[in-house]
């Protein structure tokens, strides 16, 4: 069974074909990079994907199930969860508020527990307490609990992104450019993570212009041009593949020369 | 730290309990108790526009049903306020969600006129049907409540006093209700709705849902809010729909500051008392308003909750 299927996938915009034909599958715990020159459809197959778009054409199947006619929260509570690409966080709120969000899919509580205070709501705070604290731990960001996420630096608010999607329980995680404006070090810090998280037992997708983490991390790799799929591999596949080259590694192998 | 906020806690409660026996003349209490009507209000729009992050100008039809409601079934019904106490917000309630349900899709400016628009609708109706609701000339003669238990208590609030502790037991539960609701599970989704919307839908919150239920909980509390305001004026008429209202409680929202409990309660005092000591200044009244909410916007853009709160951080400070 694959974790992520994605079949014959169109999408139009107007007259452009932003997606086109596009097919590929995930297998459950496996680390998928999908690259691709700056416009080649990446954000919008992600879009596609979690729902807030929806397909012209095609299917997107999760556990061999439809899911592309479903709006992007039912999405979200399969256990597919995104990030942006650009900062996506909770500005106003604190990192633990910001955690706490996340959890929300999970939460079991609504109104009545909250206003009449019962064992209910107090075990649920407990628990989503309990979290915060595990997955700073795990990012090693105890010390931002209580800060806005307003003012974090970048480098932590897209660790914080990175926090309130862990958060949801992701079984598939999508990564739009989590490296995007990220120092080296920080970057090197990412990969680290982003292994660690796959060790979980979750399942990643990411978008990803930095090579070295794209070719470092990814077990697989998917390339658009176009909204067209020219090539899917492995790293070593992709980095001699002769269309990727020329359309998109081209220019440093010509360096070379 | 616990045991300051115990202590601080006690001081507001006495002060509050306090307050009107300081100020003695009729009129003095009369602004308290029209603070905390509008106290209400500002909590109920707090609750969507300071939480949830949506902007509803059409808010005052749910005043103006509260007030209607109560005014209607006393009239055709002889219910009394506490009746009305219970069915103005479940009829403001319901009409959220009849303006809600095509207004939330939209964001924004569109959903703030379109709630205004039915909030048009609410008010021509209230002007025209004129056998029903005596138009434009509103319901009058709505009774003072009244606690009656046969042989044991026969008591009517009729003075200000009697209803300045009427007000503040509504206000606190209205605070209790906000204060639990904000702090709880619920509260994180209208708060992550408020601070972005794409990425709470992506975290798997049901967005429309939640903003739904955020509107019809602000439209109860207006609703309530009007009950009151309807049994202390005694009068229930189309202006509690129309424009004064919105721009009054939209300012003590703004200005007090939103997403907070204490800004809309500073706001709406503000708001009720400065009009009233302005008086003197005759024609100038309204500039000299003007002038304060313009500069306030500029000088305080947290609100006067804001402004608390650095007093209080340089307070500590020293």
């Amino acid at each position: 069974m694959a974790s992520l299927q994605v079949k014959s996938v169109f999408r139009y915009f107007g007259g452009v074909a932003a997606l086109s034909d596009v097919n590929f599958r995930i297998s459950p715990g496996e680390i998928v990079g999908l690259i691709g020159p700056n416009g080649a459809g990446k954000t919008t197959l992600f879009n596609v994907i979690t729902g807030f778009i929806k397909p012209s054409k095609g299917q997107i199947l999760y556990e061999d199930r439809v899911i592309s006619d479903l709006a992007p929260y039912e999405i979200a509570s399969l256990g597919i969860i995104r990030t942006y690409q650009k900062t996506s966080i909770f500005p106003a709120l604190t990192v633990a508020q910001n955690i706490a969000i996340g959890h929300h899919r999970q939460s079991r509580s609504g109104i009545w527990p909250a206003l009449f205070r019962t064992q209910a709501h107090h075990t649920e705070r407990q628990e989503i307490e309990m979290r915060i604290r595990e997955i700073l731990d795990f990012l090693a960001m105890d010390w931002a609990k209580d800060y806005f996420a307003q003012n974090l630096s970048y480098g932590d608010q897209r660790k914080l992104e990175i926090a309130v999607a862990l958060s949801a329980r992701p079984r598939l995680l999508l990564l739009d450019e989590p490296a995007a404006g990220l120092n080296p070090e920080e970057t090197n810090g990412l990969m680290e993570v982003i292994k660690k998280i796959q060790k979980q037992g979750i399942t990643i997708l990411v978008v990803e212009h930095h090579m070295k983490l794209v070719m470092q991390v990814c077990e697989r790799i998917v390339v658009l041009n176009y909204g067209k799929k020219i090539a899917e591999g492995t790293p070593v596949q992709i980095q001699n593949h002769e269309e990727v080259v020329k359309v998109y590694l081209g220019e440093e192998i010509e360096d070379e020369t | 730290m616990k045991r300051e906020r115990w202590v601080s806690g006690a001081i507001i409660v006495i002060v509050v309990l306090v307050l009107p026996l300081i100020f003695e003349s009729a009129y003095a209490r009369h602004i308290l108790v029209s603070s905390g009507i509008f106290i209400l209000l500002s909590l109920g729009l707090n609750f969507i526009m300071g939480y949830t992050g949506l902007t509803p100008f059409g808010y005052p039809v749910f005043f103006g049903l509260g007030a209607y409601t109560t005014a209607l079934g006393f009239t055709y019904l002889g219910t009394d306020f506490w009746i009305g106490l219970i069915a103005a917000p479940i009829v403001a309630g319901i009409f959220g969600f009849l303006i809600g349900y095509p207004s939330l899709r939209l964001r924004g400016p569109y959903f703030a006129i379109v709630t205004m628009a039915f909030s048009e609708i609410v008010a021509l109706i209230l002007n025209n049907w004129v056998s029903f609701t005596r138009g434009s000339m509103g319901i009058s003669g709505i009774p003072h409540p009244k606690i009656v238990i046969p042989g044991l208590i026969d008591f009517t609030f009729n003075h200000e006093l009697e209803w300045y502790y009427l007000i503040v037991t509504v206000c606190a539960f209205y605070l209790l209700v906000n204060w639990r609701l904000i702090h709880s599970c619920a509260g994180e989704a209208w708060l992550a709705i408020r601070e972005n919307e794409d990425l709470a839908e992506a975290v798997g919150i049901h967005t429309f849902k939640w903003k739904m239920i955020s509107f019809v909980i602000g439209a109860m509390m207006g609703g309530m809010a009007g009950c009151v305001y309807a049994h202390y004026y005694t009068i229930a008429s189309p202006d509690l729909v129309g424009f004064y209202y919105l721009t009054t409680m939209f300012a003590m929202v703004i200005i007090g500051g939103r997403g907070t409990l204490l800004g809309p309660v500073l706001g709406a005092i503000l708001f009720t008392a400065a009009p009233e000591y302005l008086r003197a200044a005759k024609t100038m009244r309204l500039i000299i308003f003007g002038l304060i909410m313009l500069l306030s916007i500029i000088f305080m853009p947290q609100g006067l909750n804001g402004l608390v709160n650095d007093i209080r951080a340089r307070f500590r400070r020293t």
